[in-house]
């Protein structure tokens, strides 16, 4: 089954193309990595993606609402000093739980409590998030992304400006839940670790896209992605 | 004193001052903590130098119930000033011109064209709050009690979507919230408290209404619902002591909550220092 299907779909800013018409299917179970260079247009797609930036044309299909994507941005120096528990920051990815009413239910709130358990932050839950380590904001805020969606995740550099230990502490964590058959979209510098983990990998370049199966994966995980294609 | 109090506290007059300035300073305080965590406790000022030109209009055409005119005119500079998408320099400088540019008029204005016979003193009362506070009328409370509620009741039921726009706008963009509506929503409410604020505090001193008792909870709690809670305690204890000191001692009521609102702050500060959150 596939969760999003992009048929010709042409990104860009203010009706100028970054890229080539892109057609694009990604499966669900995929981890896809999304490398290329600066400016080429990783962002921007991703962004399109989720809704941030309109398309200029061509036809973006979804498995379920855009607006339930889990996503995680680039961004998270704006959070300076801003008063709010990691508690409250994972709570606000549950929004669309709320509907008309202004308050989270009881069960609403234990399941945030065991989505920090089931990714061992449970002891963040009374720390502010901005007295947060880097990885443990990474964490958090992967943690909210999960409260939106419980099947696709995209992530925009989550890795950016972490230490090499944290680097793997939040890989090992995307591996756990790619394992539990969430389906991951990841703009990264990495390729090593493009390599490593990625399922599949989508290149940027000058104006250029290329797809691709990661034919470095071991026997069985390859097994495991073919199965989830049919 | 207490004798004092009581002989004040028997002036319907006093009695409306009082729950009309507890109940501004609520609404702006409120405010405040969204303004300060989207970094906008400029717009406050900036509000209300716009709500002191409109003023000065409305004084030299004569209009009887000045709100016809400023309220208006406030409110749409105040879309048209929180909803510009650059929040940086660029719309800070934008903030600092049109309200420079506002307060420049005004003046101008009350100058050249106003009969009254004591201009300095209009202006100054504008700018400073002065003693208009007492003067209220029924309907002056009423309107700061609809206000007030109002206010509380959009907090209360937008609670967790004002949390995650004020947050994160972006994450909230991309889950379905319409932020545009949000902030428009958001600058309509800011320049009807402003200009409501006024009356009691002067456009010069409003920021404190709004800005302190923010400030001062974020320095105590690091938890969005406890700011907001210790915020509407700090800005209605702040306001309450404050009227009355200024009754008491008959000082100017503006500077008196924002003194009373400096003193929290730097308990609050010494707080944070020695233990708290």
């Amino acid at each position: 089954m596939s969760e999003i299907e992009c048929k010709k779909l042409i990104i860009g800013y203010n009706g100028t193309p970054l890229c080539e018409p892109i057609d694009l299917i990604v499966e669900q179970g995929q981890y896809l990595f999304i490398i290329g260079e600066n400016g080429s247009g990783k962002s921007s797609f991703i962004k399109t993606l989720t809704g941030l930036l309109p398309r200029i044309d061509g036809q973006i299909t979804y498995s379920i609402p855009h607006q339930r994507l889990g996503y995680v941005s680039q961004k998270h120096q704006v959070y300076t000093d801003f008063p709010a528990t990691s508690f409250e920051v994972i709570q606000s990815g549950g929004l669309y739980k709320l509907k008309k009413s202004p308050f989270y239910k009881k069960e609403d709130k234990k399941a945030v409590r065991e989505l920090m358990a089931s990714l061992k932050i449970s002891h963040l839950a009374e720390k502010s998030f901005h007295h947060l380590s880097g990885g443990q904001k990474q964490r958090v805020l992967i943690a909210r992304a999960l409260m939106t969606t419980d099947r696709l995740l995209i992530l925009d550099e989550p890795i950016n400006g972490l230490d090499p230990t944290t680097r793997r502490e939040v890989y090992d964590m995307l591996k756990e839940l790619h394992q539990k058959g969430i389906t991951i979209i990841m703009v990264s510098h990495d390729h090593e670790a493009a390599y490593q983990y990625g399922t599949h990998i989508l290149t940027f370049e000058s104006g250029k896209y290329r797809h691709m199966v990661n034919e470095n994966l071991i026997e069985d995980e390859k097994e495991v992605v073919t199965c989830r294609s049919n | 004193m207490s004798e004092q109090l009581a002989y004040y506290l028997s002036f319907p007059f006093v009695r409306y001052a009082i729950i009309v300035g507890v109940l501004v300073a609520l609404s702006s305080s409120l405010l405040g903590v969204v303004l300060v965590l989207k970094r906008f406790s400029y717009i406050g000022s900036g509000l209300s130098h716009v709500a002191f030109g409109t003023y000065a209009i409305a004084m030299i055409l004569g209009f009887m119930n000045d709100m016809i005119l400023v309220m208006p005119l406030t409110v749409i500079i105040a879309i048209l000033l929180l909803r510009s998408k650059q929040i940086n320099i660029k719309g800070d400088a934008s903030i600092a011109m049109v309200s420079i540019s506002a307060l420049a008029i005004g003046y101008f204005l009350m100058n050249v064209f106003s009969e009254s016979a004591n201009i300095s003193a209009d202006v100054c009362s504008t700018l400073f709050g002065s003693t208009s506070i007492l003067t209220l009328t029924k309907v002056d409370v009423i309107m700061s009690i609809v206000m007030a509620i109002s206010v509380i009741l959009v907090f209360v039921f937008f609670y967790h979507r004002i949390f995650s726009i004020t947050f994160d706008e972006e994450y909230a963009n991309a889950s379905g919230i319409k932020v545009n509506g949000f902030n428009t929503a958001f600058s309509i409410i800011t320049a009807v408290v402003i200009v409501l604020a006024m009356n009691l505090v002067g456009s010069l001193l409003i920021t404190g209404l709004i800005i302190f008792p923010a400030l001062t909870a974020m320095r105590l709690f690091h938890s969005f619902l406890r700011v907001v809670i210790a915020t509407t305690i700090i800005s209605v204890v702040g306001a309450f002591l404050g009227m009355l000191m200024a009754i008491l001692v008959s000082s100017p009521v503006g500077s008196t909550i924002v003194i009373m609102y400096l003193l929290f702050f730097f308990i609050g500060y010494f707080i944070s220092k020695f233990g708290g959150e």
